[in-house]
């Protein structure tokens, strides 16, 4: 799995490519609680690149949630594939989590909340 | 919402179900809960020697008391063997015998300790509580928090004044969140209860899938979840839904180990596949039922291990 990250409207973009799963999670994890560090952080991540997202990746992804929130910001997801937008329904995590088609909207999103 | 099978795959659903049988005839169908399968490493650990034969106990003593490097691997081992052993008796040891309801149910972990859980509880004679979860993760993290799950859910029963499963998973979820979220963990999870005298099951459900429903003439359906996973938030807020189980009706309650298995080239078994099988089956008895599944599974990722837990239960309206 691999992470890129940048900077848009304000937001953290994190490109996530490859599976998050019980092995990759953690990088992912990590990398997330290290930019919730500078408070407050508005993030999204970037799913256009994940293929598979397992119950771990689905849990690293709410500890981002928390972290944002924590520091007064938020989490979004954007453009995520069907087999890992299904995962998010049929867990209901998208009642939870906002999600978008793409990371520009998402972006705009998180920026008219500030 | 499902695709048909096509008749190679239906042939070789029917197969694979009669070799199943065939291997483990009907008696051993019952009361399988108590049999879990292992995760096929026995003969590379170092219990055993290079042959692949098991070492005596005055060899293994030896070993442990060297303090080498193969010492601590026999303690761990050791160790994970006896957790698996405990986390086995906090599953049902026997399956309740229900006149109108015929129950089954096996769970498969993918290594000696898994994040799967069903439970079934009779709290009276009217009713029957069935509970099935599945906690993110595998293995060992997980497992260490599937036994405060089924028991914060069996207290739930006494502990809410009008015990719905509505109730009962905003009570687990309450008490567990803060350890939930110290550990960075969630669990699925889906709770029933059925009225033995009116046939009737309400549930609520809390992010788990799959939960299959097919009552007869009445279609294949996915019962959707309508609350995120205990864990994420501080309150999980289900409502309970209600469904008949007459005579012939079906509820199939899986884990998603089993729509995520993985062949070869990477596809996913799918829950359009998972679905796909039930009117192929509907008409067998739930633990053929079961074997099938898995055994589908099985043939799908071409008996590779599978890389998660896999739990199936379930329910079926008996004549």
């Amino acid at each position: 799995m691999q992470l890129n990250t940048y900077l848009l409207e304000g937001a953290t973009v994190v490109e996530v490519i490859g599976r998050i799963d019980t092995y990759s999670e953690k990088v992912l994890r990590e990398g997330l609680l290290n930019i919730c560090a500078t408070a407050p952080t508005n993030l999204v991540i970037d799913l256009d690149g994940v293929n598979f997202i397992d119950s771990s990746g689905l849990a690293a992804l709410v500890h981002g949630l928390r972290a944002c929130r924590a520091t007064g910001g938020n989490l979004c997801l954007a453009s995520p594939q069907r087999p890992v937008r299904m995962i998010l329904e049929l867990t209901r995590l998208d009642t939870s989590i906002d999600i978008f088609p793409t990371t520009a909207e998402a972006c705009s999103s998180l920026a008219q909340l500030c | 919402m499902f695709r048909a099978f096509t008749p190679d795959q239906r042939a070789q659903i029917s197969a694979m179900t009669k070799a199943w049988l065939g291997l483990h005839g009907k008696q051993s169908t019952d009361n399988l809960t108590d049999k879990r399968a292992g995760d096929g490493l026995e003969s590379q650990s170092v219990l055993h020697g290079p042959q692949g034969r098991a070492r005596s106990p005055s060899d293994l003593q030896k070993i442990a008391t060297n303090r080498d490097p193969l010492a601590r691997l026999y303690e761990l081992e050791n160790d994970l063997t006896q957790a698996s052993a405990l986390q086995k008796t906090f599953l049902p040891r026997s399956i309740p015998h229900i006149d109108s309801l015929k129950l089954f149910a096996v769970s498969r972990p993918a290594a000696k300790l898994g994040g799967d859980y069903y439970d079934f509880l009779h709290p009276d004679p009217q009713s029957l509580i069935i509970s099935v979860g599945d906690i993110s993760g595998k293995g060992l993290t997980a497992a260490m928090f599937m036994p405060l799950i089924y028991k914060v859910i069996r207290t739930s029963v006494k502990a809410t004044a009008s015990p719905s499963p509505r109730n009962m998973l905003a009570y687990a979820s309450a008490d567990l969140y803060a350890d939930f979220v110290r550990n960075n963990m969630f669990a699925t999870t889906f709770v029933a209860q059925y009225d033995l005298p009116r046939r009737r099951l309400r549930y609520a459900n809390a992010g788990h899938s799959p939960v299959i429903y097919a009552p007869v003439g009445g279609g294949v359906h996915l019962l959707e979840a309508d609350s995120a996973p205990m864990g994420v938030l501080p309150k999980t807020v289900c409502a309970n839904h209600e469904v008949r189980m007459g005579p012939g009706d079906l509820m199939v309650i899986g884990t998603d180990g089993l729509a995520e298995a993985r062949n070869r080239a990477g596809e996913l078994f799918s829950y359009e596949r998972l679905m796909g099988l039930i009117p192929l089956l509907a008409d067998k008895s739930a633990a053929v039922m079961a074997h099938a599944i898995f055994g589908a599974v099985a043939a799908f990722t071409d008996g590779r291990a599978h890389d998660d837990d896999q739990t199936l239960v379930i329910l079926k309206g008996r004549q």
